[in-house]
């Protein structure tokens, strides 16, 4: 019997007992289902994996931030606020960890640039320049700073949009920041001249701004631009440490001497408000990370942070997992069932075939194609319900999961669940195999049929 | 004249439990080409198990049965199959026609296990759907059909791959006696215009007129064999029945 005509003759079968069919696919659509979106989650994970990888910069890098816990003993006698910072002790303890390769501290301060007719509020950062490159720091345009650099600074990638033109902006807004704009600037960080103040009133007149006196102006100059990635480094601007700690020390101490009558003091010692920690191997960094936090000090890394997403996703895998291969199993015993059944209720009907004429392999494959349909029939839908699941929890997942231990460091566009062209046409073959699976022994057993029964009237 | 069918010292035994039904005690039996030969006796006393055993639906207890070449008793359910589709058209008393197929679907059938395609066996159905009377009544579902209806087209189906045998179990054995003599014309005459032989179970009367040789079972046992066509004529038979 040719394969096509056995195909037509196992839907129409189906077709004959819709109600059963139905169901029995049912059962398919949700094993198969639960396990493409459990392979899809995966697959997601593998991608923002990848992604954050190349985003996020180096996965042996510990970020170490001072702890705010003990905010109330560090307050100042007039009870004015201090920031809490990393002190320089902290950090040779940090040094000494085992495995620990180099502990890079950054000093970071809000400046007020100037190019031409743009200014922008700066996140300026001190960092040893040598550091640079040991922290993945790459250069896009120019190049990196040097150790003798004093004044040279290295712009992140998307620096440009923070500097907007005052005068064309409506006064109210320039309040807010950071404010983007589209419009065409046409300076260049490399070339033009660039001032630069810790003064915030700088460059604008500013609502309420201090007048008469005039903030100190250095002239900086652009050396480097850095390569587009992380979120981290692209809104920064970087210069030597050492220089941008004495240029701050410096308006600090102008700032003091004006504020004299308030009589407050500040800190001798200089603190840090960040350090990144290099470990020498990725496998040690998880390690180093509960002796650096043992120092009174807040680590994160990268490597800690996926391994809390994994373990999230690890779990939610395994639950959809094993949902899946249960109702697959079900789902399998129920097309058994049902083609037992339908073998029972056509056994006279199997009987005429074969006196007919029908050879032991079409009564067979008559079965196990039915068997198939209904796994194949399934699979198609399940592959289709996974589909709209998919979107659905792309689309509502990030909030679903906000918290939780999915979603930790990706960038928003980041996708729940994925399902390739190929995954979703494993989930058809493999359903339709599910069902040839469960077809085999009710086919076998269809063959064993005697066509006596079927001549023998009543 | 070659034979076509040997049989040869048949005997089934039936276990039911302790019990053992003697259903066949030693039947010898040559059937000859082209021959139609009429398997008569009262209800019980074995027609239908030879008929199923010269088709090789059931095995027997003890002796041969040769069609052609094939030692039927020898051969596997594989080897079975192939030669029912080979060589066997049967035709049955309560017709069984698939009930969810129409009549050109059902005679189609046997042709579509052959491996024809779908136009060159929907054509010989068409063809002998219209040679037994139904050419207007292909697509009707059995259901939809008169018994008389249905045995015809169970008749097409059985001619259609042109069997080298004909088996037919009591064919007229629900059929009214008007119905009976169209369809044993029906039988006779294609086997004629094919050369088919027929193995024909009957208790009807009307049916013996048409058999070239009437073997008389009884109790398991050939009680006779009458030879001499026409000696039946169709009221004879009925007076002698
Ligand atoms: N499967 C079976 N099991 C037990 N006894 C059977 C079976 N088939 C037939 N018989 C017995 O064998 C005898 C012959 O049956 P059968 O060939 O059907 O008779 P006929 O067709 O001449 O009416 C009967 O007595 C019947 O009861
Ligand atoms: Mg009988």
């Amino acid at each position: 019997m040719k394969i096509f005509d056995l195909v037509r003759m196992a839907l129409k079968n189906l077709f004959r007992s819709k109600v059963r069919t139905i169901l029995t696919v049912l059962g398919i659509v949700i094993g198969t289902t639960a396990i493409v979106i459990m392979l899809s989650l995966g697959i997601a994970m593998n991608t923002a994996y990848k992604e954050q990888m190349s985003k996020m910069g180096s996965m042996n890098v510990i970020n170490v931030h001072p702890s705010y816990d003990n905010i109330n003993t560090r307050r100042g006698r007039n009870d004015v606020w201090v920031e809490p910072t990393i002190s320089q002790e902290v950090l040779d303890q940090i040094a000494l960890i085992p495995n620990v390769e180099t502990v890079t501290p950054f000093y970071q301060t809000s400046v007020k640039m100037q190019i031409d007719k743009y200014v922008a509020y700066v996140s300026l950062t001190g960092i040893k320049p040598e550091a640079m490159p040991a922290l993945e720091y790459k250069i896009a345009e120019g190049r990196s700073l040097n150790p003798d650099d004093k004044l040279q600074i290295v712009f992140g990638y998307n620096m440009k949009e923070q500097f907007y033109n005052p005068k064309s902006m409506g006064r109210g807004r320039m309040i807010y920041g950071p404010i983007y704009s589209n419009e065409e600037k046409d300076f260049n960080f490399l070339e033009d001249k660039i001032k630069m103040s810790f003064d915030m009133s700088f460059g604008e007149k500013l609502p309420g701004s201090q007048t008469g006196r005039k903030p100190k102006v250095y002239n900086v100059e652009g050396v480097g631009i850095l390569e587009e990635g992380s979120w981290e480094t692209s809104y920064q601007a970087y210069m030597n440490i050492d220089e941008l700690v004495k240029l701050h020390e410096e308006y600090k101490k102008s700032q003091q001497n004006q504020d004299q009558k308030n009589r407050r003091k500040t800190t001798t010692e200089i603190g840090y408000q960040q350090a990144k920690v290099k470990v020498n191997e990725i496998r040690n960094v998880l390690e180093v990370q509960e002796q650096i936090r043992a120092l009174g000090v807040n680590a994160y890394s990268m490597a800690e942070s996926l391994e809390s997403a994994n373990k999230a996703q690890a779990v939610m895998q395994g639950v959809l997992g094993g949902i899946g291969a249960i109702s697959l199993l079900v789902a399998a015993i129920g097309i058994a069932n049902t083609m037992v059944m339908a073998i029972y209720e056509r056994t006279k009907e199997i009987g005429i075939m074969k006196v007919i004429g029908a050879r032991l392999k079409d009564i067979k494959r008559l079965f196990l194609y039915e068997a198939s349909m209904i796994g194949l029939i399934g699979g198609v839908i399940g592959i289709g319900f996974s589909f709209g699941v998919s979107y659905l929890l792309n689309k509502l997942g990030p909030r679903l999961f906000a918290g939780g231990g999915i979603g930790i460091g990706m960038g928003g566009d980041a996708k729940l669940s994925i399902i390739p062209v190929w995954l979703a046409v494993m989930g058809m073959i493999f359903s339709a195999f599910i069902g040839l699976i469960s077809g085999f022994f009710p086919a076998r057993k269809a063959t064993k049929i005697s066509a006596l029964s079927a001549i023998r009237t009543e | 004249m070659e034979t076509i069918i040997k049989i040869e010292n048949l005997k089934k035994v039936y276990r039911m439990g302790q019990e053992k039904v003697y259903a066949l005690k030693g039947i010898d039996l040559e059937i000859k080409k082209g021959e139609i030969c009429c398997l008569y006796g009262t209800s019980g006393s074995g027609k239908s198990t030879i008929l199923n055993m010269v088709a090789g639906l059931e095995k027997p207890t003890r002796g041969s049965i040769i069609v052609k070449d094939y030692h039927i008793e020898k051969l596997d359910e594989k080897q079975l199959a192939r030669f029912r589709q080979k060589y066997v058209g049967f035709i049955f008393q309560s017709y069984n026609l698939l009930p969810n197929l129409t009549a050109l679907e059902n005679v189609s059938m046997p042709l579509a296990f052959k491996g024809y395609s779908k136009k060159a066996r929907e054509k010989a159905a068409i063809d002998m759907l219209k040679a037994v009377g139904l050419g207007d009544r292909l697509s009707h579902k059995p259901n939809q059909m008169s018994g008389g209806q249905q045995q015809r087209a169970s008749i097409a189906r059985a001619f259609v791959v042109k069997p080298e045998i004909i088996l037919a179990d009591e064919p007229t054995g629900n059929l009214d006696t008007n119905t009976t003599i169209e369809i044993m014309d029906l039988i006779t005459d294609m086997a004629k215009k094919y050369g088919q032989t027929i193995m024909l179970v009957s208790h009807d009367t009307e049916a013996l007129a048409y058999s070239d040789r009437i073997v008389h079972v009884k109790d398991g046992l050939i009680e006779k064999i009458i030879e001499d066509k026409g000696k039946y004529t169709l009221k004879e038979s009925a007076a002698n029945a």
